[in-house]
């Protein structure tokens, strides 16, 4: 008779923890598994959008690569596109209705009314909170730079604990109850997947190892700028914690990740303690999550967040800018740390000019984690 | 040609390890045989399953999980593979929903942590 068993560890912390808080989050997990057949058929009929994947460069079409670049050093946030149609937001929220059948069900469309479900209205107003920052700050035109329609899906699965980008939509779980709460509810994850299909179109950094930690901290970081714009934060103001609210309030936590302090963001009985480490000396090497994707963004996240507050004032005008620049300009697929640490260097010296306070800023941040030895930047 | 059960350890142990998610979350289930009867038949399952040939990553999507499954017999390493979410389809699914139900089965173990 099979029986199930677990590590002594895990069995030693959960039975100190004395926490029956998992009873539907295991059944969600198992639910959480049921989506993949969905996805694929609903990529397939769909006949009016762009390839899943696609750099601009590839395409020769207008988007963000021209845009950082050899700009005026120290100009305004703004700049355009000239051949760029004009700014357009177009957003659409579906509910999967708890199942997990994408698209789902159309619930709201651009310049709808408020519906009566707060997911609804949470992803409505995130997916206008990420275009309004990419539009106003960074002059970019949806995430394609083209207009691209946003589309995200809420309600998806049974207690399903997570919320992803699938190469055209975003997608909401909406947690267990009991570890997670709704996806939604905070306006840094929905910049965060967002985010995912900006990269898409532009660095295409590949899904592994330092590239994948680099696709995810462009994520974080512009999930971070999105809550920051949208509260007019300085730096200085900033929480800098990436889902903040989605635990319950049973999890000793308060976000999913920080990107000033990684591996601070929860401690608790039943998870642990958050494993991202702050500098490359505590670089975690694994297999999983594509070479731990999520563990490893926090080294970049925080070099990004130093440079941030030590340049000061608000962040999508200085260090988001160049980060920006570096995303939408001749970055590798495969790029490692340091790689795109000497690309946002040139971006900052580009824009601001190589002896500026933002580009040693910049520098400084990359230093103080261990990506850069001082000096030792182009 | 099966061999008699030792008295100590499984016959067959079956890990599945989860990570990856917007929150980067590992969790892991597990699973054992311990008597040739249940062996067999988790073998004669498993062993169905197109192992060595199912793509190792999403190249679309990002955020979602991945798993790992590792199906140990005697301690030695039959079948090991690291599936994207998106492939975690058909066999393979059942595959980990019934780990994952035996994991949560009255007297079972709800692991939910980081390794």
């Amino acid at each position: 008779m099979m029986h199930s068993i677990v590590p002594p560890y895990l069995l030693q912390k959960i039975a100190d923890a004395d926490d029956t808080r998992m009873a539907r989050a295991s059944a969600s997990a198992r639910r959480a598994l049921l989506a993949r057949d969905s996805i694929q058929d609903a990529r397939l009929l769909s006949t009016e959008k762009p390839p899943a994947s696609r750099r601009e460069s590839d395409s020769g079409e207008p988007g963000a690569r021209q845009s950082a670049v050899g700009t005026s050093p120290g100009g305004g946030s703004r700049h355009s596109s000239e051949a760029a149609p004009a700014p357009t937001l177009d957003r659409t929220v579906y509910t999967a209705r708890n199942t997990e059948q994408l698209p789902g069900s159309k619930v709201r469309s651009e310049g709808e009314a408020p519906s009566s479900d707060v997911t609804v209205d949470e992803a409505y107003d995130g997916l206008g909170a990420t275009y309004r920052l990419y539009d106003e700050a960074f002059g970019r035109n949806s995430i394609d730079g083209r207009g691209l329609p946003l589309l995200a899906t809420v309600h998806y699965g049974q207690d399903y604990d997570n919320a992803y980008w699938d190469g055209e939509r975003m997608v909401f779980g909406d947690g267990d109850g009991e570890v997670f709460g709704r996806f939604t509810a905070s306006v840094s994850v929905i910049g965060h997947e967002l985010s995912h299909g900006v990269t898409q179109f532009t660095a295409a950094l590949d899904y592994q190892g330092q590239s994948g930690a680099l696709n995810e901290s462009y994520s974080d970081v512009m999930g971070a700028l999105v809550e920051q714009y949208q509260r007019q934060q300085t730096a200085g103001e900033a929480s800098w914690l990436i889902g903040e609210g989605l635990f319950t309030p049973a999890v000793q936590g308060t976000a999913l990740r920080s990107m000033i302090a990684p591996g601070t963001a929860y401690d608790d009985d039943v998870l642990g303690r958050d494993p991202q480490p702050a500098d490359m000396a505590n670089y975690v090497e694994t297999t999983d999550d594509n070479g731990g994707v999520h563990l490893n963004s926090g080294i970049p996240n925080r070099a990004f967040a130093l440079a941030a507050i030590e340049i000061g004032g608000f962040a999508w005008e200085s260090a988001g800018q160049v980060w920006y620049d570096t995303i939408t300009g001749t970055l590798a697929p495969d790029a490692d740390f340091v790689a795109f640490a000497d690309a946002t260097i040139a971006a900052a010296t580009a824009r601001f000019g190589a002896d500026s306070a933002k580009t040693k800023a910049v520098r400084a941040g990359w230093v103080k984690v261990g990506v850069l030895e001082d000096g030792a930047a182009s | 040609m099966e061999q008699p059960a030792e008295r100590s350890g499984p016959v067959v142990a079956v890990t599945v390890v989860r990570s990856g998610g917007f929150a980067g979350l590992k969790r892991t289930w597990e699973a054992t045989a311990e008597d040739q009867s249940s062996a067999k038949d988790w073998l004669g399952f498993a062993d169905s399953l197109p192992w060595g040939r199912v793509p190792s990553q999403d190249a679309t999507s990002a955020d979602r999980f991945v798993y790992r499954i590792v199906i140990v017999v005697r301690s030695e390493v039959r079948h090991e593979a690291t599936l994207p979410e998106s492939e975690l389809t058909g066999g393979w699914r059942e595959l980990v929903d019934r780990v994952q139900q035996q994991a949560d089965a009255p007297g079972g173990s709800e692991p939910h942590c980081q390794a």
